[in-house]
């Protein structure tokens, strides 16, 4: 079964749904790979990921999340699905700016029970993005890079199976982005979560396994790279 | 979301909020207390009113006003009185606990008094006296007291002063008509008598302050045997008696009890009558001249009424039930303006609120992407509201108390004695607290509902974004 997969999906914006930006997107992601999807601004890269991870329910077609047809569940089961197979990274790492950094880390914590210790998952996710030390930092106390990876630290604070990245590296300097990446990468080989990034770093697409370009709302182009 | 985590949640997002929430709280403090503080001081004067001025639990049954001919009335008709029979059937009635029937003593009497608690005799030209059946207040007294007619106890021996006596008896007399004693005079045991607390209250508010006099409630409750009366039977200021000899007699007080009559003297009842048979005719002491009716709740007062309006006789009007709606209807409109400040400073709250949620909308979409469900956000946001209102309507609850008992200092300092000026002016009841605990967390919780509907219907994929922290 795909991890994530779409069907035929459109979407559209305006009071009369007159902007249609996905015109039917056909696509699948499985467990453990990364991909990296490319595209020009408006052409729905975004509005992909909103979909995959069921913020965004006003579309056509299919859109399904572990076997899960998104738009047909209830918002309390939606947000339960995405609490612990969903993480989400943004541009602007969206962090409490008075919590601190291990309260943001553990946020998906207070939403519902995870297997682990909370304290031992802070820990461990802190540990992957190289940010241990700095668990009773404030976000106001760190670089950019740092922040983001504390972002990161929180998206996989429930070890989710699938990372959906909007733009992560946006909003950082070349050197920062570059080490913000090298920690995707670590986290991925470790893990082995499915990582989509929606980017428009060329970094990005050298160390995914699969390169989507999107183009007039659908799928331009579809390149998977082989091993070695 | 989990209780615990709910909590830790609540907890940040309040110590965060701050300063932005504390003038509405005051204003919910400010408002809770106001109404907490009318209610509860509108309860104090209601126990006070219907409780002590106007009991509501008892109503006194006259007989009915009768137009007796002035033939009739020169050669001493009276209206009729009210029978044992109309007692027996008032007694029989659902929800009557008990009725007290009295006989006024119907002739001219005056007394004087008082050496022993003011130093000084005091006296009043008109006396008013009635008679109560001594069973009617036998367990109230305690069994030392004697409260019954005791002429027939006394020795009677001859005497010219009251040492002649053996104590407790005095030297009785008949009167000249110049008010003179005739001696010798009889020893006999001075007739047992009960005043009202109403009365010792009028007088510890009223008299004793206008003329000097040291107030005596307090001494009477504690030596009830404290106060003898001179007591001239069939002579008073305004006339003498009709019939009968005009004598000088003896009372003690024995007693201090609400079913003494208000402004007067109570004695037994085989007293009244023996005394209106003597100076009244026998009329006057067979049929009883008033009756308190005391009920098992004030709600069978209709009922009991129109029950005696139908054995022919009258309900007193007391006043009781316009002094209630007065209280009531006051304390409605002081509840009510209080209500009103809570309910603006329940608008400045969804103020606060909703300025708190626009400002929070990254945060709250943050929730949201991170496994919060929008019940959860709305219950969040509600929850804060009704925290900020719990905490201020507690304190709102112990303002009032603290003023209260500032104001019961300040009165109690500052005001002179009057009758019935209560030591404590508040009836602090459970339900009025809660009552006003509720409207003070209910009125946030309304206040939340729209920034908490709003709250809850922020869409992350919109809001994360626009980059909002």
């Amino acid at each position: 079964m795909a991890l994530l997969e779409f069907a035929a999906l459109k979407k559209r914006y305006g009071p009369a749904g007159e902007v249609e930006v996905l015109r039917g997107v056909d696509l699948s992601v499985e467990q453990g790979e990364f991909v990296a999807i490319f595209g020009p601004s408006g052409s729905g890269k975004s509005t992909l990921l909103n979909v995959a991870a069921g913020l965004d329910t006003n579309y056509e077609g299919s859109a399904k999340l572990c076997g899960h047809e998104l738009r047909a569940m209830t918002d309390r089961a939606r947000t339960e699905l995405r609490r612990t197979t969903v993480g989400l990274v943004f541009q602007m790492f969206h962090l409490v700016p008075d919590w601190t950094v291990e309260a943001n880390v553990a946020l998906p914590s207070l939403f519902g029970p995870l297997e682990k210790d909370t304290a031992e998952r802070v820990r461990s996710a802190l540990d992957r993005v190289g940010m241990k030390d700095y668990a009773k930092r404030r976000p106001t106390e760190l670089s950019g890079g740092q922040r983001q990876r504390v972002a990161v630290a929180r998206a996989l604070f429930a070890a989710p199976p699938l990372m959906l990245c909007d733009e992560p590296t946006g909003a950082l300097d070349n050197e920062t982005g570059a080490s913000v990446l090298a920690v995707f990468k670590r986290v991925h080989e470790e893990t082995k979560s499915a990582f989509v990034v929606v980017t428009h770093d060329e970094r990005v697409a050298k160390m995914a396994g699969r390169v989507i370009t999107l183009g007039e709302g659908r799928v331009a182009r579809d390149e998977r790279k082989t091993e070695g | 979301m989990r209780a615990a985590a709910f909590v830790t949640l609540l907890g940040r997002d309040l110590r965060r909020a701050g300063g932005s929430f504390v003038l509405a709280a005051v204003g919910i403090t400010v408002g809770i207390a106001a109404l907490v503080f009318f209610l509860a001081l509108g309860a104090g004067m209601r126990s006070v009113v219907l409780g002590k001025i106007f009991p509501n639990d008892r109503i006194e049954v006259v007989p009915r006003e009768q137009t007796v001919g002035a033939l009739a009335a020169l050669l001493g008709a009276r209206p009729q009185g009210i029978t044992q029979d109309n007692v027996r059937a008032m007694q029989q009635t659902p929800g009557v606990r008990a009725v007290l029937p009295k006989l006024k003593l119907l002739f001219p009497h005056s007394g004087r008094g008082g050496q022993e608690l003011f130093g000084r005799t005091i006296g009043a030209g008109e006396l008013v006296a009635d008679g109560i059946d001594p069973a009617l207040v036998r367990a109230e007294l305690g069994p030392g007291v004697r409260f019954e007619d005791t002429l027939a106890q006394s020795s009677g021996r001859a005497c010219q002063r009251h040492a002649d006596c053996a104590a407790p008896e005095k030297c009785a007399t008949d009167i000249a008509t110049n008010g003179a004693s005739i001696l010798p005079g009889r020893c006999e045991l001075p007739i047992p008598a009960l005043v009202s607390p109403y009365l010792l209250e009028v007088f510890d508010g009223a008299i004793a302050p206008a003329h000097g006099l040291p107030p005596i409630a307090r001494a009477l409750a504690d030596h009830a045997a404290g106060l003898e009366l001179e007591w001239d039977l069939g002579r008073a200021g305004l006339g003498f008696a009709q019939r009968g000899t005009q004598r000088r007699v003896y009372a003690r007080v024995v007693g201090v009890t609400p079913r003494a009559i208000d402004l007067g003297i109570t004695v037994p009842l085989d007293v009244a009558r023996r005394m209106n048979r003597e100076y009244a005719g026998e009329s006057a002491a067979s049929q009883y001249t008033s009756a308190v009716v005391v009920l098992s709740h004030p709600e069978h007062t209709s009922a009991v009424g129109a029950r005696v309006r139908e054995l022919g006789l009258e309900v007193r009007t007391s006043g009781a039930e316009q002094m209630g709606l007065l209280v009531t209807v006051i304390t409605a409109v002081l509840s009510l303006t209080s209500a009103v400040i809570v309910l603006l400073a329940a608008l400045s709250i969804a103020h606060a609120l909703g300025a708190r949620v626009r400002e929070r909308e990254g945060e709250i979409a943050l929730l949201r992407v991170c496994g919060a469900s929008r019940s959860a956000v709305f219950s969040l946001v509600l929850a804060e509201a009704m925290v900020v209102g719990m905490v201020a309507s507690l304190a709102g609850a112990g303002l009032a108390r603290a003023l209260g008992v500032a104001w019961n200092k300040w009165l109690g300092s500052r005001l002179p004695a009057f009758p019935f000026k209560p030591d404590d002016w508040f009836v602090w009841t459970p339900r009025d607290l809660l009552m006003a605990f509720v409207f003070g967390v209910g009125a946030c919780a309304l206040s939340a509902l729209w920034p908490a509907r709003r709250a809850a219907g922020t869409d992350p994929s919109v809001v994360l974004t626009r980059g909002v922290f």
